[in-house]
């Protein structure tokens, strides 16, 4: 039966993780409300460049835009692999990357991945992907210009024929949980909307959709950054949680125990000393 | 001439001025493009300069935005930017 005081220095070094955890709950918390927050600003942004997207690609189109038109033979995909910036955030990293592995396993053609975050190079690496290449210095609340210099890459991957497809993998947010989903990044698809008004175009509809293919691709890798980050605060935010509630269970338990051990030395003392007193009084009455 | 158009200027980053107007003067290449209600469905590519709104009979107002992309369409005019500055 451990002492009191082995288990009065377990209580300290529990009280201790849970001051950790609880810092790092309400940092992940703090974190996750200023991703909310950036992901609500430029999700207007986001909406209206996909709608007049889609003004432009309704009717015939025939486009000879590079970012829009589909290579001839699909030789090389480009899986853009987003993952956490470090743990600690439960299962959040170890299923993107099982779920990237499944991706991998039923993938036909040649593939390589480009990964965006700073956790697991070695895990990666241990799965047999091939990296083409890591951005590692991202951000906690990712910035357009972090998102933009790999959206530069991402198309001049594709422009330049080294991949024939890119696609985003990533955890999206939902609810109060993650989804791990794969989205095609290019070439982009166009959307198809309702047909409705016959649009004038100032220019032509060609440069309008040089404009608007480079603005929608930059939006759409900014927005998976936001909503993968977004995904590893919340999944971080649940994980300390739990571990503050076990601490807080532990310490419970402990203290119980604690005073269990008290209790029953107290009883102990006690009875040795009415046991010594009353050998005192017999032994009295005997002289 | 009530203010029947609903005018928004978008930036990427996430900055937004919206405003109810009677008339918008866009910046293009080929010069400014002025919208007044019941404009026909139109895009256009923004050049950088000075979009000019008018708010009522005569309050003109001026924006400074850089290139982009503009939405016209239902009395909706969108305009989206990388960069606005009220003058």
């Amino acid at each position: 039966m451990p002492n009191i005081y082995a288990i009065k220095a377990r209580i300290k070094s529990v009280e201790s993780t849970r001051q950790v955890t609880k810092s790092m709950k309400m940092v992940s918390t703090a974190k996750l409300r200023r991703t909310q927050y950036t992901m609500n600003r430029v999700r207007p942004f986001a909406e209206h460049c996909r709608r007049i997207l889609e003004c432009l690609c309704t009717g015939e189109l025939d486009t000879k835009q590079e970012l829009m038109q589909p290579h001839p033979e699909i030789k090389r995909v480009c899986y853009v692999l987003i993952v956490g910036n470090r743990g600690l955030c439960g299962s959040y990293n170890s299923d993107i990357l099982r779920y990237m592995k499944g991706l991998a396993n039923r993938e036909e053609k040649d593939f390589f991945t480009v990964v965006c975050g700073r956790w697991g190079e070695d895990l990666i690496a241990q799965e047999g992907l091939k990296v083409e290449r890591r951005f590692p210095d991202l951000s906690d609340t990712p910035e357009r210009g972090e998102s933009g210099r790999i959206a530069d890459y991402l198309k001049e991957l594709y422009r330049s024929g080294r991949a024939d497809k890119i696609v985003l993998v990533y955890q999206k947010h939902r609810g109060m949980g993650q989804e791990a989903v794969n989205e095609q990044l290019l070439p982009v698809e166009p959307v198809k909307g309702v047909k409705g008004k016959d649009y004038l175009f100032e220019p032509d509809r060609e440069s309008l959709l040089a404009r608007v293919s480079d603005l929608y691709v930059d939006n759409v890798v900014y927005e998976a950054l936001l909503e993968a980050r977004t995904g590893e605060h919340f999944a971080r935010m649940t994980a300390m949680t739990t571990a503050t509630d076990n601490t807080d269970e532990m310490i419970r338990e402990l203290t119980q125990e604690m005073n269990t051990q008290r209790q029953a030395q107290i009883t102990t003392q006690i009875s040795e000393v009415i046991g010594g007193a009353n050998a005192l009084s017999q032994n009295k009455a005997q002289g | 001439m009530a203010d029947r158009i609903k005018l928004s200027v978008v930036t990427a980053e996430g900055e937004s001025h919206e405003k109810m107007v009677n008339y918008v003067s866009i910046p293009t290449e080929f010069g400014s493009v002025g919208v007044l209600s019941g404009h026909a469905p139109m895009l256009c590519a923004v050049k950088s300069g000075i979009l000019k709104y008018r708010v009522g009979e005569d309050k003109v107002f001026c924006l400074s935005v850089s290139d982009g992309i503009a939405n016209v369409a239902d009395n909706e005019v969108t305009v989206l930017v990388s960069y606005l500055k009220m003058e």
